[in-house]
This record gives structure tokens, sequence and C-alpha cells, in this order.
């Protein structure tokens, strides 16, 4: 489903969920958002007709208490279309960030709908930095055509995309979750190896080792003496 | 104890002008309290039971048989009628789609099934919790953007 506008996709998704229009799997994309949203409501801006933005709509059927596999599979999907054109570059930036050589390319924003502790529906906004090349005010950051010096064919990244989320979110209604999971952290940025966090609540900052992620999604780190989880909001990297 | 005598028991609670009366006898316990957030006003024209402790008893309760004993107890709370929406996960209560976005609901709001009630965040999951109840918001349980468990209960809702 192509718009070539719309305030967000995955507000968009959600107006067309409510009129039970939607079959599982179903894309919604676009070529510009006015009301682009991150996390949290943080603005997410991007030049018309430069980038990929897009919504799949997922109905798992899921357990709310095994949300953290959607984001496995989501973000491996992502990640492996990603990884066809920058083989070995790429990395996952916990809980789901997409980074090409350090810089971050896309992200994610999932959105789950839950009635009677069931996931009703699952939308999966990505947003993928694709020909845009100026980035005012952000750090970090970089795009397809930044990194290969030509434009990208934005469609051939959304097929790619379609094909790697299938597959992954396939092996999730397959209930293959401990593979999600050992892929998820065999591409995580840092993985055994040592890293330096800052403990928001303390404020007293470690080094450990990461060594992967928890079945509800946190980070582990080993410290010498105990494996120690940590909730997305409990620590900041450094890095 | 049948319903008449409760009903004479809470006449005379309201008369007397107690705030609360705990009751013990054979196999049954019942507990009267005053809803202390809206005091009972007395006139001479006012109906002798006073509204708020109609909540005490239900009348879908029946209080002669020994197997309601725990729910009589509990009339002690004020919210006997009362559904307590539970968080179906552990995360980060949200009210709002964002910092400076109206909240989803508030106190008093009519709600329908399938109304967004809120977000409970994990692990950058944003999950959007509808209810399952049609009724009115009483009360929010937390603060925003606070840490919630499991079965934590977010909101009372009246569901009449």
């Amino acid at each position: 489903m192509y718009l070539e506008e719309t305030s967000s996709t995955n507000s968009y998704a959600h107006r067309i969920i409510q009129n039970n229009l939607i079959t599982d799997g179903t894309l919604v994309f676009t070529d510009f958002q006015t009301k682009g949203v991150g996390q949290r409501g943080k603005p997410w801006q991007s030049e018309a007709r430069k980038n990929l933005l897009g919504s799949f709509i997922l109905k798992p059927r899921f357990d709310p208490l095994k949300g953290s596999f959607i984001n496995f599979a989501a973000t491996l999907g992502i990640f492996e279309a990603i990884n066809e054109y920058f083989s070995g570059r790429v990395k996952i930036k916990w809980p789901n960030d997409i980074l090409v050589d350090n810089l971050k390319i896309g992200g994610i924003l999932i959105e789950n709908v839950i009635v009677k502790e069931k996931i009703k529906f699952t939308v999966v906004g990505i947003g993928i930095n694709v020909n845009q090349t100026q980035f005012d005010g952000l750090e970090n950051v970089t795009s397809f055509s930044l990194l290969t010096g030509d434009p990208e064919r934005r469609e051939d990244i959304m097929n790619e995309i379609s094909n790697k989320l299938e597959e992954n979110y396939n092996s999730l209604l397959d209930g293959e979750l401990s593979y999600l999971k050992k892929r998820f952290e065999q591409n995580l940025k840092g993985i055994e190896q040592n890293i330096k966090y800052i403990d928001k609540k303390t404020g007293e900052q470690s080094t450990g080792k990461l060594v992967g992620v928890s079945d509800e999604g946190s980070l582990v780190i080993e410290n010498g003496k105990e494996a120690l989880h940590f909730t997305n909001g409990a620590i900041e990297i450094v890095n | 104890m049948d319903i008449k005598d409760i009903q004479a028991l809470i006449k005379f609670v309201s008369r007397v002008g107690v705030d609360e009366v705990e009751l013990e006898k054979d196999n049954f316990k019942i507990s009267i309290k005053k809803n202390q957030a809206s005091p009972v006003t007395f006139s001479e024209n006012a109906a002798p039971i006073a509204q708020p402790i109609y909540q005490a008893v239900p009348a879908s309760q029946a209080p002669s048989e020994p197997s309601e004993v725990a729910s009589a107890k509990s009339t002690k709370e004020d919210n006997i009628n009362l559904v307590e929406f539970k968080s179906p996960m552990v995360g980060t209560f949200y009210r709002s789609p964002g910092p400076d976005k109206d909240t989803f609901v508030n106190v008093g709001d009519q709600i329908n099934v399938g109304s967004i009630l809120c977000i409970v965040e994990a692990m950058k999951l944003f999950n959007e919790i509808e209810s399952d109840v049609a009724g009115k918001i009483v009360k929010v349980l937390i603060d925003d953007a606070s840490p919630v468990e499991y079965g934590q209960p977010l909101f009372l809702i009246d569901p009449s």
C-alpha cells in the first residue's frame, strides 16, 4: 500500500487496523511523513522522496510477555537486509538500532496493541536513510548514498527488507525463539567484549563483558562475579 | 443474618454517625465504612440510607452464603463495584503517546471496549493497552512514566 504523503505510516496503520481492512503482513509505505515519530513521540525527520519509511502490520497473536522476540525478529530482518549491501559492516545496537560502520542508518519503532493479555496486532515502523545526504543537527548518522556515493533504488531495499522480515517473522510464528535470540546476540555491537556503561540510578560507571540478551530483552553484562540484567532505561552504554 | 438485617444495620450506622462498623457473627463477617471522600450529609427529607453506603452491600451478593464471607470482608474497600485494570507486563507506564501529547484517558472519562488506556513500554516496545471493559475511569493508580509490574493495577474502572 503506497501513500504519496501521510502524517506517519504507523498512525495510518493504526487507523486501517481499526477498520479491520488488514491481513497479516500488510505493508504501508510512503514518500513523505508530515508527522513522523520515533520513540515516545520524538520527531523523525526525513526529506521527501529520499528515504524508506514504512510500517509492517503483523498479527502474531503472541503473549506480550514474549514481546521482546518480536523485536529480535523485526530487528534481525532489517539487519539482514542491510547486511546484503554492506556485508560485515552492519551491527545491531541494542535494543533496536541498525548501525553501518558504527553510524546509525535506520531506526525501528515497534508498537503493539494489547487486549486481554494478548497482542492483537503489531506495527513495525521503519525508517531507513537511503538517499538523504544532509542531516542537520544529527550526529553519528549515515545513509546508503553517503556510504556508497551513489543513489540507491529504494524499491530494491524495501523488497529486501520485506523478504528478510518475512523470513524472520515466520521463524517467530514457528516458535524458533532461541534461534532468533542467538542470531540477534551474534550481531550485537560489543558482544563478547568489555563495554563501559553508566548505571542511570547511581550514576556510577562500570566495565563488564557484554554476553547477550535475556528472554525479556534485557542486556546481560558479566562483571566478573555475576551476570547483571539491565533494561533499556537502566543503563547508558559509553562507547 | 439476611438482607433485612444488613439494611437495618446500615440504617443504624448512618443514624448514629459513626464512620466504620465491623461485625463478626458465626461464620459471617461484615464491615461497613462510609466513603470519606464524599461525606454523607443528612437533612429532614434525605433518604435514610445514604448513597455511598449502598456500595457496601451490592445487590448481587447473597451474604447468607458462607462462601460470601471473603467478598463481604472486602466491603471495607470503597471500590467493591469497580474493576481493577491490570498491567499485562513489566515495563514503564505512560499515560500519553508522547511527552507533550494529551493523556489517553482522565478520571471521569467514559471508555468503551477497545479504548486505549495507556502505553506500557518494555525494551522499546511500545505496547498500547486496550480496555476490555466499558465504563468510567474512577482512578488512575500509577504516576506517568513510573515502572509497573506484571499484574499491577493501573486504573479503577466503574463498569456500570
